[in-house]
């Protein structure tokens, strides 16, 4: 209970308490607007934190997270335009709801679902964490490097394209982390004779360019699309906020399993938000017994699955971030290095020695999500009018922030370069579907898997079998072998449906069963 | 689907290569310690066997596509010409920009930036443009510069 308490006071700090609600208002008013994602914002952010103390860096990014997921929501209800990907399926009942007059409703369910989803996952956060964190004190050298192996071939099996895609991209990271300084005998390796190159590839760069200069490119080549659509008003926030507290009895088993589905789905390391919330949609759209309303004509089931279980995931993925060191999406991805910035390893030493830290984390993701019912519900009217701000309007702001961002880290210019270079590889990554987040994951992860993974075959006197010889890294080996057989055989019978489909019908799909894949 | 193959067998050459200079680290032996040269070599040789596995399958795929349509099999990849010149011209304005800032100062190369960037864009009118990209280029540097003493000097 004292660290509690402890974090408590770290997170009512005015400096913590501020910057919190300004990432609140930044995840929300970013999120809002179509063309935008957390993750950008989260990355944005970033190298402010580098000026900051560690409790209000991280209240700042934790901000931005719950904002962020809830924020997506607003141009989903408003202009059948998701947000965040995560909001996607939200669109499916939201702007039917609120073009039948009912926007203010449809956007109270969504705000209540995203903070009793958050809370939820507050609650399994702080119960779990400390518990997981005490069993990760047995972790040997052998557990450490089969845990980062498990780790980046689940981000690269559940990231979009194929496994051998995700697995290149992974092997990507790898090779780039590979640069400068060997970690035990300190040679120089692909340093190409430079001292620059000596302290190797820094991942805050690659991670700012990979995050936020594709949205950038993607921007400049589709400046002139279609104008938006005309956003459904709305009347009466608070009347919204009301009729959605009112519908909470009909609401709350729904609400409760899709938090449950989205702190679950966090918590597995490359899943998403998005498969979250299309996984929660659908268990609503089975278990229903709100019927009066057909599902994707304005149910308000299909509006709170996604949002709660979306916001749920905020507290899931922080589990394996801040225990493990292995974060299970973008934005605990930028959290993680905002932590190995501070001088912090996540890990059990993080929960015994920096205590304040990860609980203060723990408390200011709970004054977001209060802020978020007073900042969200009160602001609607403000967001309505920030998501007709085009994208394009803030990019060149956006690019000026990455090359400050990447130079600000070591007052390198190595580093600008480092940023650019990755942007443009990630732009085409993602145009021939290849994920990112393995890449960048594997960059980070790349040295403590190396160190581990040598360590462990140091002690052993040189024999490999020391990783199944071990019982939790034999566990993890199998649960590597498992995914693996899984994840080929799910990609195999999807290739043998494709082309059952395709030779059952000789004509081209529908253009609307297309959209229907993509989404 | 060229650049789906191409894609792939450019990391494969790359690994080839990665592997190649990997061979000049110390290596395998415990007396070594498991030197430099042990995990660039197991990285290249399985990112260089995966990379020629995605070859193999997308070339099956693409004559397979000769043959018959397959649906959602063939998303268009290729770079459109618009894509081409708005990286180019990206990573152009990046670099121009960071060799102005060490020559004119930070101020008004990020101006520079901020406006050519935004009146490509299509933000109109040109004088907002200008406006607005003095106000955030000053904005920063107060903010990195003036806040939290950041040398922007390149």
């Amino acid at each position: 209970m004292e660290p509690l308490l402890n974090g408590l006071i770290q997170g009512l700090q005015p400096l913590t308490l501020l910057l919190t609600a300004v990432g609140v208002v930044l995840g929300l008013v970013i999120a809002a607007i179509p063309g935008l994602t957390v993750s950008l914002a989260v990355v944005l952010l970033l190298p402010f934190t580098f000026y900051l103390p560690p409790s209000p860096a991280l209240g700042m990014l934790i901000g931005v997270f719950v904002g962020g997921m809830a924020g997506g929501a607003i141009s989903a209800v408003l202009l059948n335009i998701p947000g965040n990907p995560a909001s996607i399926i939200t669109t499916r009942d939201g702007y039917p709801m609120a073009k039948k007059g009912r926007a203010d409703h449809a956007l109270g369910i969504a705000f209540l679902a995203s903070i009793l989803g958050g809370t939820f996952s507050l609650l399994v956060l702080c119960l779990i964490a400390p518990q997981i964190a005490k069993f990760a004190l047995l972790f040997g050298a052998a557990e450490q490097a089969m845990l980062v192996l498990l780790g980046l071939t689940l981000v690269a099996g559940f990231s979009e394209g194929s496994m051998i895609r995700g697995l290149i991209s992974a092997g990507l990271g790898l090779g780039i982390a590979m640069i400068g300084l060997d970690p035990i005998t300190a040679s120089a390796r692909y340093t190409f004779d430079t001292v620059e190159m000596q302290q190797g590839i820094s991942f805050i760069p690659v991670m700012i360019g990979m995050f936020a200069l594709p949205v950038v490119i993607e921007t400049m080549v589709r400046t002139r699309s279609q104008p938006l659509p005309p956003v459904i008003p709305i009347s009466n926030a608070l009347l919204g906020v009301r009729q959605a507290v009112a519908s909470l009895k009909q609401l709350w088993p729904c609400i409760f399993r899709s938090s449950a589905i989205g702190t679950t789905i966090g918590a597995v390391p490359g899943t998403g938000s998005a498969i979250a919330a299309i996984l929660s949609y659908q268990y609503a759209e089975r278990l229903s017994k709100n019927r009066d309303i057909e599902f994707g004509k304005g149910n308000p089931e299909g509006i709170a699955a996604p949002e709660a279980a979306n916001s749920a995931m905020t507290g899931g993925a922080l589990i394996p971030m801040l225990i493990l060191g292995i974060p299970g999406d973008p934005v605990t991805a930028v959290m993680l290095g905002a932590l190995l910035i501070q001088g912090l390893t996540p890990g059990y030493t993080l929960f015994s020695d920096s205590a304040e830290i990860v609980y203060g984390l723990f408390a200011s993701f709970g004054i977001s999500l209060v802020l978020l019912t007073l900042i969200g519900l009160l602001g609607v009217p403000l967001f309505v009018k920030v998501i007709r701000i085009p994208a394009r309007v803030l990019m060149p702001t956006i690019v000026l922030l990455c090359i400050i961002g990447s130079y600000a880290l070591q007052n390198s210019v190595l580093d600008v370069w480092v940023m650019l270079a990755a942007g443009v590889l990630a732009y085409y990554m993602r145009r021939w579907d290849y994920p990112v987040l393995p890449l960048l994951l594997a960059l980070i992860l790349g040295k403590i898997f190396e160190t581990q993974f040598r360590m462990s075959l140091i002690i052993a006197l040189g024999d490999p079998l020391i990783f199944f010889k071990k019982p939790i890294s034999m566990v993890f080996v199998l649960l590597l072998v498992a995914f693996l057989v899984w994840t080929i055989r799910r990609e195999f019978l999807t290739s043998q449906d494709a082309s059952w489909s395709s030779s059952e019908s000789s004509s081209p799909l529908p253009s609307n069963a297309h959209e229907e894949k993509g989404k | 689907m060229a650049a789906r193959i191409i894609f792939p067998a450019v990391i494969a050459l790359l690994a080839v290569m990665y592997g190649w200079i990997a061979q000049g680290y110390p290596s395998m032996s415990l007396e070594e310690g498991f030197g430099p040269g042990l995990f660039p070599a197991i990285i290249a040789a399985v990112v260089g066997a995966l990379a020629v596995a995605e070859v193999i399958i997308q070339s099956v795929r693409a004559t397979r596509s000769n043959e018959q349509f397959t649906g959602d099999d063939l998303p268009q990849v290729s770079i459109s010409l618009r894509e081409f010149v708005a990286t180019c011209g990206l990573v152009l304005l990046v670099v121009a920009t960071v060799i102005a800032i060490r020559h004119i100062g930070f101020i008004p190369a990020a101006s520079a930036l901020v406006f050519v960037l935004s009146t490509a864009m299509g933000v109109r009118p040109i004088w907002l443009s200008a406006a607005a990209s003095a106000v955030v280029a000053f904005t920063a540097h107060l903010i990195f510069s003036g806040l939290f003493g950041l040398v922007l000097a390149f």
